[in-house]
């Protein structure tokens, strides 16, 4: 395997804060706090943690939609950082984020060829025969019927808005897509069929994931290697299997004693003490 | 000993402007006292009906057209509005909502929402009420109960939200408590100790839960009985232990084929759950099911006995 194809080194991103002019100051909360992370091409890395913990702020960082007040990221070994939130994300055209509400993020006046075309006449398709020809195509291979592009989003199940989201993002031919919470709000068995089309879907498209997730029994089956985060932080990061086997940070292991299993019930150990910020993180990747 | 909450053969249907909507074709439930049931299904199997049914908030256009819902002795169905209100609800059946943010008024202090309710159902003076109040919320680890009742709902985070809602439905001494979906808005860790702090609570009060989920893991590890609901119809129903261990219907297997824990591939249940406007002949599943055989599009199975001990709707095991 050749280097990285995307490298974040150091990354910090400051949210919120005022200036004290005829206002009190209030100080800007660290929601990314110097984080590091490689990913390497064809695999699939799972950022996981509570919420707060500023998995999405990263995702959204790497996308480009929010800006890094301090660090580096490498597309392809390109340093792409410092850039505007425009010409950041023409730079990171290459990597595109999947919504976690799969029905806030489709408008729902539009129908979802429209919607669908949308992204394609952006990035330049100008014609219109040609874009819906793509539409439908990518429509199959989300698994959904073509003629489906005549209907609107309400007219979907919640399984079927995720491959809807999916098909538009392929559209735009990313080669890593950060998927926030792709199984969230799910059924058991509609979340199994989501999944699985995510490990075709990558196969096929020969993508990479950052996968945003904190349900762990998901990330246990699908995640290649994962990074566990909590207050801003990576506090351990290991593929998927050596890490859940043996969790070597104390965040960790509650965070892993927190999930229900279908083993069932434990005690009351591993009860959550107190919010305390990690102190060394561990890394063994 | 009666049960705490015993649902039996319960129809409902709803009128709607394509026909006659059968939402409810034949539920059961039993939930013994100071036990904890959990009903399991995919969305649009009626779980949320089943709720809505025994605290007698159907929508309108709804019709119970067969079945009894017995609650502590009696049959609720055959009370009044008027005497649900005075003797039933809130007073002795408490609901945990799934959103606690939908269900917290944001302009009203939480003590004036919470004291609002104790003041129609719960005797004693409204000293007593805060300071039971206050109380409970200590109990459910609310930081600063004292003063919580003063703050509004957004000055909470969303597991104290619903601390505050679980106070809710104890404030009024219940003595059965349904919990709809309570943890699914909430992180993995806030799940964890709210599922434990309800396990507490169910020995500490004397109160019988009913859990609706759809997380074969909660159910691992909240409750004692299970009760798996598909289209409308009690499929199994039996102890959590003797049904993870061994499930019997071809919907629970795959169900629980399609937990991550379990799973060896990704392949979900085919198909979906069937309309309730049409729902096809024989049995409900049949359509989806791995084992299907000829006489299954046919008859509608009745219910049999697993090795297990589960009550199992499928012809396999009558």
């Amino acid at each position: 395997m050749s280097g990285p194809i995307l490298s974040v080194r150091d990354l910090s991103v400051l949210l919120g804060g005022r200036r004290g002019f005829l206002r009190k100051p209030v100080p800007p909360v660290k929601a990314v706090n110097g984080v590091s992370l490689d990913l390497h091409e064809g695999e699939i890395l799972a950022l996981v943690g509570e919420s707060g913990s500023g998995k999405t702020t990263l995702g959204r960082t790497i996308l480009g939609l929010q800006r890094e007040n301090a660090g580096e990221i490498l597309l392809d070994g390109k340093s792409v950082a410092g850039l505007s939130p425009e010409a950041a994300r023409r730079a990171r055209n290459a990597i595109q984020y999947v919504h976690q509400d799969a029905g806030a993020a489709l408008d729902p006046w539009w129908n979802i060829g429209r919607t669908l075309a949308e992204g394609l006449l952006i990035h330049g398709v100008k014609d219109a025969a040609e874009r819906m020809e793509r539409v439908r195509a990518m429509l199959s291979a989300v698994g959904l019927d073509p003629e489906s592009a005549r209907r609107y989003p309400h007219e979907f199940s919640g399984g079927q808005l995720r491959r809807v989201l999916l098909a538009r993002i392929l559209l735009l031919q990313p080669r890593i897509l950060i998927l926030d919470e792709p199984t969230s709000g799910l059924d058991m068995s509609v979340q199994a069929t989501v999944l699985n089309l995510l490990l075709d879907l990558r196969k096929r498209f020969s993508l990479t994931y950052l996968f945003i997730s904190h349900d762990l029994s998901v990330v246990a089956r699908l995640a290649d290697r994962v990074a566990i985060m909590h207050l801003g932080r990576i506090v351990e990061t290991g593929f998927a299997k050596d890490v859940f086997a043996r969790p070597a940070h104390s965040y960790t292991r509650e965070l892993l004693n927190a999930a229900p299993r279908l083993s069932g019930r434990r005690t009351s150990d591993g009860m959550f003490a107190g919010q305390t910020a990690p102190v060394g993180a561990v890394s063994r990747a | 000993m009666i049960p705490a909450l015993d649902v039996r053969n319960l129809k409902v249907s709803i009128r709607t402007d394509e026909g006659i909507a059968r939402v409810l074709d034949d539920v059961g439930v039993t939930l013994e006292r100071g036990r904890i049931v959990g009903v399991v299904g995919e969305s649009g199997c009626g779980k949320s009906t089943l709720i809505r049914a025994v605290m007698g908030i159907l929508p309108k256009g709804a019709n119970v057209d067969a079945g009894e819902i017995w609650f502590e002795g009696e049959n609720l169905l055959a009370f009044s509005e008027n005497e649900l209100n005075e003797r039933v609800r809130s007073s002795r059946i408490g609901f945990i909502p799934q959103d606690p943010l939908l269900a917290l008024n944001p302009v009203f202090k939480v003590g004036t929402q919470l004291l609002e309710v104790m003041r129609w159902h719960a005797a004693g003076s409204r000293r007593d009420h805060v300071a039971r109040l206050v109380m409970l919320l200590k109990r459910m680890q609310v930081p600063d109960p004292e003063t919580a009742l003063e703050r509004y709902p957004h000055q909470f985070s969303g597991g104290q939200r619903q601390r505050l809602l679980i106070a809710a439905a104890l404030a009024c001494a219940p003595q059965l408590v349904i919990a709809d979906e309570p943890t699914t808005a909430l992180d993995v860790t806030t799940q964890h100790q709210i599922l434990l702090l309800l396990r507490e609570l169910v020995a500490e009060f004397g109160i019988s839960l009913l859990f609706v989920t759809h997380d074969f893991g909660v159910v691992a590890e909240l409750c004692d009985d299970l009760c798996v609901i598909y289209a409308g119809q009690t499929v199994e129903a039996g102890t959590v232990e003797s049904i993870l261990q061994a499930p019997s219907h071809p919907y629970t297997r795959a169900l629980l084929a399609c937990h991550p824990d379990r799973a060896t591939s990704f392949v979900g249940i085919p198909g979906m759950v069937p309309s309730p406007l049409a729902r096809p002949a024989g049995c409900l599943f049949a359509p989806r099911c791995g084992d299907v055989r000829p006489v299954c599009r046919e008859a509608t199975p009745g219910q049999g006995r697993a090795r297990s001990g589960a009550a199992v709707r499928c012809v396999q095991f009558t």
